[in-house]
């Protein structure tokens, strides 16, 4: 594999992987995503800080420059809360956590001889 | 290039969140099947010493002990590690080797013993019987701790996502009723783990089940119904064929939760139902997660 590549891979995983130590939740990936592209295909996207226009979401969104998709309900932060500015995809939200919670296994073991 | 940073995010997407509590939970269990464990010890050693004292032939119970000894070793490294499959495996390895030991007992039973022998080990069971429920007092104490701080933690982390969502714009009304649930839930726990019944304790672990199930579900109709009109106003390269899993994936999701709707009263049945609901609710979430990577595919 070209090293390029894989340095910028490692490069955009640690991005990744800080987004969700930062957010603390399984769904701030799109977070750390919105950095990556930021640094790139979203470089000088306005910003979208403000409330929600009552028409909708999309609608109240401005498209990213370079007729990118509207971002996800303006002014929208999963990171710390609206109000800083920063914008996020949507795409990052299509994550749901799939792990089951504990069942109580334990309590199912009986005592031998009892 | 873009495949590879794709790569990344779902792998990256596949950390799922661990809650804090999790791990005094596991212990107080582990104290729980202990308890039993050392049960299982002083009665086999109660029993032997019957046999010495009434020349009565004993089978040997030190394999059983052993693999039981294992089973529990196994489940504090899994605790340690906080790998709840690991510690799933060692429980059901501990309950199957108990049970193993206690159907060799009874067949051993029946193997050339006296009355007296019989007298024995009935009388040398009862203060046994008194001390593993004095043990198993304390790992419910430990274990009610436990869930109390398992579903706080619970509670906090889904506060925060609807939280996350709200401030996006989303309605999450669905997910807030779950929490409400969850409140009633909490009311609910002391009196499970001080019945020192293991069936109430377990009727609280099958409804934090279902509604963490719920609450994810609610969580993604409010993602969907979210982000339904901001791809249909954008021009996503896979608008139509996001707009169309978008549509039906909802409709799936809408209607598993109905069919799965919450019950604070645990009937016959309940834990099968919770195991068809999760078995449905994963090929959902499976569709739910793989809209991420098309979405970014039409970036």
């Amino acid at each position: 594999m070209d090293t390029k590549i894989l340095i910028i891979g490692l490069l955009a995983f640690s991005l990744v992987l800080f987004g969700c130590a930062k957010g603390g939740t399984a769904s701030t990936p799109g977070g750390a995503t919105s950095g990556i592209q930021g640094a790139g295909e979203q470089a000088g996207a306005p910003s979208t800080s403000g409330e929600v226009g009552a028409e909708g979401n999309g609608g109240a969104a401005e498209p990213v420059a370079g007729g990118e998709e509207p971002q996800a309900g303006a002014g929208a932060e999963t990171q710390t809360g609206a109000g800083n500015g920063s914008e996020q995809d949507i795409g990052g939200l299509f994550n749901i956590d799939t792990v089951q919670p504990e069942s109580g296994s334990g309590y199912e073991v009986p005592a031998a001889g009892e | 290039m873009k495949g590879l940073i794709l790569a990344m995010l779902l792998l990256a997407a596949s950390f799922a969140w661990v809650n804090p509590g999790q791990a005094k939970l596991l212990q107080a269990e582990y104290e729980y099947v202990a308890c039993n464990g050392q049960f299982a010890h002083d009665f086999v050693a109660m029993r032997e010493n019957c046999g010495l004292v009434h020349d009565a032939p004993v089978m040997d119970s030190s394999e059983y002990l052993d693999d039981i000894d294992g089973a529990l070793a196994d489940a504090q490294e899994a605790i340690d590690e906080e790998n709840g499959v690991e510690y799933g495996a060692a429980m059901w390895t501990a309950k199957t080797e108990m049970l193993a030991l206690t159907l060799a007992t009874v067949g051993d039973t029946f193997r050339n013993k006296s009355v007296a022998f019989h007298t024995c080990v009935s009388e040398g069971t009862e203060p046994l019987k008194v001390e593993l429920e004095e043990c198993r007092a304390s790992a419910f104490e430990t274990g009610k701790e436990g869930a109390h701080e398992y579903l706080a933690a619970e509670m906090e982390q889904g506060r925060a996502e609807v939280a996350e969502l709200e401030a996006m714009g989303a309605d999450t009304a669905g997910m807030g009723g779950i929490l409400a649930y969850g409140d009633g839930l909490d009311a609910d726990i002391d009196t499970a783990f001080d019945s020192h019944d293991t069936a109430e304790v377990t009727k609280i672990y099958q409804k934090n089940n279902r509604l963490i199930l719920l609450f994810r579900l609610e969580k993604m109709i409010s993602i969907m119904d979210f982000t339904e009109p901001i791809i249909e106003a954008g021009n996503n390269g896979n608008k139509e064929e996001l707009l169309e899993k978008i549509a039906d994936l909802r409709g799936d999701t809408s209607e598993l939760a109905d069919e799965c709707a919450y019950s604070p009263e645990v009937g016959a049945g309940y834990a099968l139902k919770n195991g068809e609901c999760w078995s449905d609710a994963f090929a959902l979430m499976a569709r739910f997660n793989s809209l991420q990577s098309l979405y970014w595919a039409g970036r």
